[in-house]
């Protein structure tokens, strides 16, 4: 038998003897090309502040020609050096962009198939907020509806540029599919820098998918955008347990009074996550008037519900006397909570606590 | 009788080198994998964007669970290390498992740690916990004094303590790179059906570490550290990528990984009295989700880097190997209901089958191969030529495959940029093929042999801190303390 399998066995010999001299010699070579392509991007990255330092020491009036960074890694090395600029210094590239027609090598690499490099493009134009970019960035969107990176710096830079025409073109179109999480919305529209009341509010009635609209509720509450909050109110009837609880919570980040009543009735809703979020608010519309009623929450079955209850009555003025009513009403795990909140924010101050 | 016993020992020569072709076929089509995978990621890091949410609110907040039993060498480094990261919203929890040595002692003095009545929610059963400790000096340092019940217990605990939704496992004598947490969770923002995600553990050994932050990396002067050096690379750049890009990734380093809290308790977390409980968590969330039908990825992502102490020594290195493969086996066995049922999908059908025979019997298999063919060879059954010509063909498998991950290295992250290292890698690369990857062979075969005296048992394994030095007391602050 090795008779048979020698000629193989020796003949894979030479094919590996091969595949290891050819990998030794890509691996030295690899290394010396890396160091190479690492010190050019760092020449690159140098050139580049140094014609933004020119432009802002001359007080605006010389502009400086970048014509050399016209190709990829000229844009990889103006992708890095945006990494470290400050606001001038971001201001000013994009001024050097504009006026001395890299702007125009940008529109024509736009049109690329290489969707990685696309992705690059469209984050630049984002961070430097150039203009006339929209349609292509639409386009990009629409074609590329599965590749998350690809919707995330679309989405992202449109926000960026503030263009609520086309978010609101992209996010109220019957074909479209979002395809990102919650958390990557919520920074899309966090770093929105047009009208976040205008974009929010056509968003929250007309947007196709209810992420969507829960985004917009929850960007509401965090900007604390109050000409809204009777869109948030219709929401608060709404049979998406999401919606709900994320209304609840926008109206008591907004503090708005008048929707408290209601928000009072939801504390016996059949869903814990609903009761924790409505306790939750209740503290945040009014923690004085409403103390009592968000003490019932110590009480809950739901073990987040007592733990979120009990941080938000940390702060009532008379925390005192209704810890005397907790304790008083001798419902271990109420009592446990509380001491437990209390003893946190001790610690916080540097009060030593009795475990 | 010579006639028969001629036959035999031709048919293992033959089963041997039939072997040895399927199991490099295997190796190369990962290492071709994790090529074609780590290209495409790293071209994806040219705009990636972890800096935005550095300092934003709508990053997930996570626990960062580390469990200590006897960490005393380097636990304080460890907890100043994770304490210091870039990352918004975040909780360190330690639980010390019922140390034997001065772990708790070191924790109490240096972060004046005080005792707190802290309600949890008992989601998942773990060993009795004595105590919880707070930190007036560090707001998210949370420290569980529990009785000694293993790794898997003490994580559990941990997950019952943790309050945010995505919980990180890492050990206690390892240091992360201060974007290491932001990179491993950010597969949590960018994909919603995520529910595990590992990162890399590199050798610190050799590396500067001040103060328990990486300053340096470095390559260690002990030859079997250099060699697990290779190895690490070997089996993260090609067999964890590899897997990852077929869809089949089964092991997220205990060292290392980021999980979703509620996927975790949904699969009754961690398995007690299982020692390779990282394992066979990975693969009791493949059963779930895949039983529940709900849609879910698990990754392994190069980039996030967790940098460990390895064993300096060949004993401790043994026990360590032993440990890992009466793991596997474990966890195998826990789930051998799996393997060849469709309802599992790849996991049961190719990744799981893969595992029985290549990594649980492989290793029997090269055994018999090192012990047949020279015997062959002894009874004039076959000559010298093939005889080393087969082991060159076995070694040259290995070495190409250990310089392709050497080389995917050197494309990609370049953790050893000095001309230098490089070279010293590529010479352990070449010599890690004559006699360690053969010793560890026979290390697992041992660790078959025992498995039943020995699957409960973690052994102790010698820590030195980040200063190289055993074990430690206290600081000149902690003596004044006291």
């Amino acid at each position: 038998m090795p008779g048979n399998i020698q000629p193989i066995i020796d003949y894979m010999l030479v094919v590996l003897s091969g595949i290891v001299a050819c990998f030794i010699i890509s691996l030295l070579f690899v290394h010396l090309f890396s160091t190479a392509k690492l010190k050019r991007l760092d020449t690159l990255k140098k050139q580049i502040l140094a014609a933004v330092d020119q432009y802002l020491n001359s007080g605006s009036s010389i502009m400086p020609m970048i014509d050399h960074f016209r190709t990829h890694k000229g844009l990889r090395a103006l992708e890095l050096v945006l990494r470290q600029t400050d606001m001038q210094q971001t201001k000013a590239l994009q001024k050097i962009i504009v006026y001395t027609g890299y702007f125009d090598y940008m529109k024509k690499e736009i049109d690329t198939d290489d969707v990685m490099f696309l992705i690059l493009l469209i984050k630049i134009i984002g961070q430097l907020h150039l203009p006339g970019f929209s349609k292509n960035i639409m386009s990009v969107l629409l074609k590329y509806q599965k590749d998350s990176d690809a919707q995330y710096f679309g989405f992202l830079s449109l926000s960026l540029l503030g263009d609520s025409i086309s978010l609101i073109a992209v996010l109220t179109d019957k074909s479209y599919t979002p395809n990102l999480s919650f958390r990557s919305l919520q920074e899309i529209f966090s770093a929105f820098t047009g009208d976040k009341e205008h974009l929010f509010g056509v968003l929250l009635e007309s947007a196709t998918d209810k992420y969507i609209q829960r985004t917009c509720i929850k960007r509401i509450g965090a900007e604390k955008i109050h000409s809204l909050v009777g869109l948030v109110c219709d929401h608060l009837d709404d049979p998406n347990t999401n919606m709900l609880i994320d209304s609840i919570r926008t109206l008591g980040e907004l503090k708005y009074r008048p929707a408290a009543e209601k928000i009072l009735s939801l504390t016996k809703h059949p869903q814990w996550e609903v009761r924790n979020v409505a306790y939750t608010a209740l503290a945040g519309i009014d923690l004085n008037l409403y103390a009592h009623d968000v003490a019932f929450g110590l009480f809950d079955r739901e073990w987040w519900v007592r733990y979120n209850s009990a941080t938000a009555l940390v702060d009532y003025s008379k925390i005192s006397e209704l810890k005397k009513e907790v304790d008083f009403a001798g419902d271990r795990f109420a009592i446990e909570i509380l001491n437990y909140a209390l003893d946190r924010k001790a610690l916080g101050k540097g009060v030593t606590v009795n475990a | 009788m010579r006639e028969v016993l001629t036959n035999i020992a031709l048919m293992i020569n033959f089963l041997s080198f039939f072997y040895v072709l399927l199991i490099s076929s295997i190796y190369m089509l990962q290492l071709i994998a994790a090529s074609i995978s780590l290209k495409k990621y790293v071209k994806s890091l040219h705009y990636a964007d972890y800096t935005r949410f550095i300092n934003s609110d709508n990053m997930v907040p996570i626990s960062v669970l580390v469990p200590a039993y006897n960490e005393s060498a380097s636990i304080i480094d460890s907890v100043k290390n994770l304490l210091s990261l870039d990352f918004p919203k975040y909780e360190v929890i330690v639980i010390n498992d019922g140390s034997k040595d001065n772990t708790l002692e070191l924790l109490m003095l240096e972060f004046d740690l005080i005792k707190i009545a802290q309600p949890f929610r008992r989601v998942l059963k773990s060993g009795n916990i004595q105590a919880i400790y707070r930190s007036p000096l560090y707001e998210n340092l949370v420290v569980i004094d529990k009785e000694n019940g293993g790794k898997a217990d003490a994580l559990n605990a941990g997950i019952n303590v943790a309050n945010y939704p995505v919980f990180v496992s890492i050990d206690a004598d390892s240091i992360l790179e201060k974007d290491s947490l932001i990179k491993i969770i950010y597969s949590f923002i960018s994909d919603p059906t995520c529910v595990a995600v590992g990162g890399i553990v590199r050798i610190s050994s050799g590396c500067k570490i001040v103060d328990g932050q990486l300053k340096e990396v470095g390559l260690s002067r002990n030859p079997l550290v250099c060699l697990q050096t290779t190895e690490y690379l070997r089996a993260f750049l090609t067999g964890r990528i590899g897997f990852d890009a077929l869809g089949m990734l089964l092991i997220i380093s205990g060292a290392f990984g980021a999980f979703s809290k509620n996927a975790v308790v949904d699969a009754g977390g961690y398995s007690k009295n299982c020692i390779g409980e990282d394992m066979e968590l990975v693969v009791k969330l493949h059963k779930t989700m895949l039983e529940k039908k709900k849609p879910y990825s698990v990754h392994f992502i190069a980039d996030p880097i967790c940098w460990t102490q390895p064993p300096e020594t060949y004993k401790d290195l043994k026990k360590q190997r032993k440990r890992w493969h009466i793991g596997l086996i474990d966890t195998l066995r826990r789930h051998k209901d799996m393997v060849l049922d469709m309802g599992y999908g790849r996991i049961g059908m190719i990744c799981l089958p893969y595992y029985w025979i290549f990594e649980l019997w492989g290793p029997v298999f090269e055994t018999f191969g090192y012990l047949f063919v020279p015997l062959s060879w002894a009874l004039g059954i076959v000559n010298l030529r093939f005889l080393i010509t087969f082991f060159l063909v076995a070694v040259l498998y290995g070495v190409v495959l250990s310089i392709g991950a050497l080389l995917l290295e050197e494309n990609t992250f370049r953790k050893y940029p000095d001309v230098k290292q490089i070279l010293t890698l590529l010479f352990y690369c070449i010599i890690d093929n004559f006699g360690y990857r053969q010793l560890n062979t026979v290390f697992k075969v041992l660790a078959a042999m025992s498995y039943r005296k020995n699957k409960s048992k973690w052994g102790e394994i010698k820590r030195t801190g980040f200063d190289g030095k055993i074990g430690r007391k206290p600081s000149k602050k902690e003596s004044s303390a006291t």
